[in-house]
């Protein structure tokens, strides 16, 4: 049986391996973007409607995280969670908490600079209509945010495909350590690096699958949300 | 009917004046024509009454209290109507949502009254012109407004919507509401103006009644704009 026929099988049986580390990767990746999206998208917003000190500054940091390399990322989180680190005495480091923290660090930027893209035009559409019925801040905030909501959720997929597919910041922070912290990507590495093509090559094809859906959801979302856009 | 009140009324941007010293008081039911060139400060002004932009210099009071203190008893309603991203039926539920409110009976007289009832699920983005103009003034009457402005609402509508929008607005005032309406159809403004408020160049010319204005206007500029010289 060809390397691809073993992996498929992998797949196909359901490996209790595989779907361990599957989970796992969903697990991190999910609770990643869950978190960094209930900071970014209420700040993204604010940083769309609103003119405040500092603005230009946030925007320009949040800008140039985007660009942060990993496994920097996974260097600063390392050096503040190991033992001699400022967070040190809560020993998350080398567990899939520090991992969850690695990746709503590179998440956070992306879903940020998504939603304030998504709102900027919006604001400028409704700013007169919310003037007019003297709508309160907060209120302007779900307004826009719930309006904003089909690319809101485009920036939130992207997210957690960037998650799902990091391996730099999350081998350096969870350790790579089986059974608790090895999640597809960082498995997919070490098992290439051993030449256990079967599990790496089984790992790719359902993170690929994961990317397609994805795409596939990112489409649909945008397709169906264009038919609440004005385009007259 | 709320009495409205500019006093000494000055706007400037960039140290432009676009409106310059305007008073004028108006305690009359019914509806306002406000009338004048392109650019003369007609979008303006209505924003200035309906006080969801201060003026930089005077004031305008409705019964006395500062408009912008006062704005959520006013509806307004833009040139190009600001179609939120929903369905229908929740743009219309959206002015009673943001105030704690929910009313059924409401929502629904509302979709009956813009002949909407049928698109009522439908995302308001895929509504013509026309229906979203409707949909727009039936937004803004849904919290029962005392007065309502409406800038240029017909414009670029076909006729038969412009006789949905005017009846709408004629049901509105046989109310008791009272209407604020910039147009630059004359023969809009003839069918359904009281009042007439005629501006140039950010000044109030004149400011009579609608009869008057269209047989007789006391200004050479007001004359001018009628016979399409201005």
């Amino acid at each position: 049986m060809t390397i691809l026929g073993q992996a498929a099988e992998l797949v196909v049986s359901a490996d209790a391996e595989l779907i361990g580390i599957v989970g796992l990767s969903l697990r991190v990746s999910l609770t990643a973007t869950l978190i960094a999206s209930l900071l970014a998208i209420p700040l993204g917003a604010a940083l769309a409607i609103w003119q405040f000190p500092f603005r230009q500054i946030l925007i320009v940091i949040s800008t140039s995280l985007m660009a942060l390399p990993p496994v920097v990322v996974g260097l600063i989180i390392y050096l503040l969670l190991s033992r001699v680190g400022p967070l040190g005495h809560y020993g998350i480091l080398f567990t899939p908490t520090a991992m969850i923290i690695a990746q709503s660090v590179l998440i956070f930027p992306i879903v940020l600079a998504l939603t304030r893209e998504a709102i900027l035009p919006l604001n400028r559409d409704y700013k007169n209509l919310l003037d007019a019925w003297d709508v309160s801040p907060v209120q302007r905030l779900k307004t826009l945010i719930w309006d904003a909501r089909f690319a809101v959720v485009t920036g939130l997929l992207a997210g957690f495909g960037r998650a799902l597919a990091e391996v730099g910041a999350v081998i350096i922070v969870g350790g790579n350590i089986a059974g608790f912290t090895r999640v597809m990507t960082t498995t997919i590495a070490l098992e290439t690096s051993k030449g256990n093509l079967q599990l790496a090559l089984a790992l790719g094809i359902i993170l690929l699958s994961i990317a397609v859906l994805i795409n596939a959801v990112i489409h649909w979302i945008g397709s169906f949300g264009s038919k609440y856009q004005v385009t007259r | 009917m709320s009495g409205l009140k500019l006093t000494n009324l000055s706007y400037s941007v960039d140290g432009t004046e676009l409106l310059h010293d305007i008073s004028f008081t108006q305690a009359s039911v019914g509806i306002s024509a406000i009338l004048g060139p392109n650019g003369a400060g007609k979008s303006l002004l209505l924003s200035l009454i309906h006080g969801v932009i201060k003026p930089n210099m005077g004031r305008v009071t409705w019964d006395g209290i500062l408009a912008d203190k006062t704005k959520l008893s006013r509806g307004f309603v833009f040139q190009t109507p600001i179609v939120l991203r929903r369905s229908v039926r929740a743009n219309l539920a959206y002015p009673l949502k943001i105030n704690g409110q929910h009313s059924e009976t409401a929502i629904k007289a509302m979709l009956e009254l813009s002949h909407l009832t049928p698109l009522a699920k439908q995302p308001a983005a895929s509504l013509s012109g026309g229906e979203a103009q409707r949909m727009a003034i039936a937004r803004a009457l849904i919290t029962k407004p005392e007065v309502l402005l409406l800038d240029e609402p017909c414009s670029n509508l076909d006729p038969a919507s412009t006789k949905l929008i005017e009846a709408m607005i004629g049901q509105f005032v046989a109310k008791g509401g009272s209407v604020f309406i910039s147009t630059h159809d004359l023969a809009q403004a003839k069918r359904l103006a009281d009042t007439v408020l005629f501006i140039n160049a950010g000044q109030l010319l004149e400011h009579t009644a609608a009869r008057d204005f269209f047989d007789g206007p006391e200004t050479p500029q007001a004359q001018a704009y009628l016979n399409g010289d201005l």
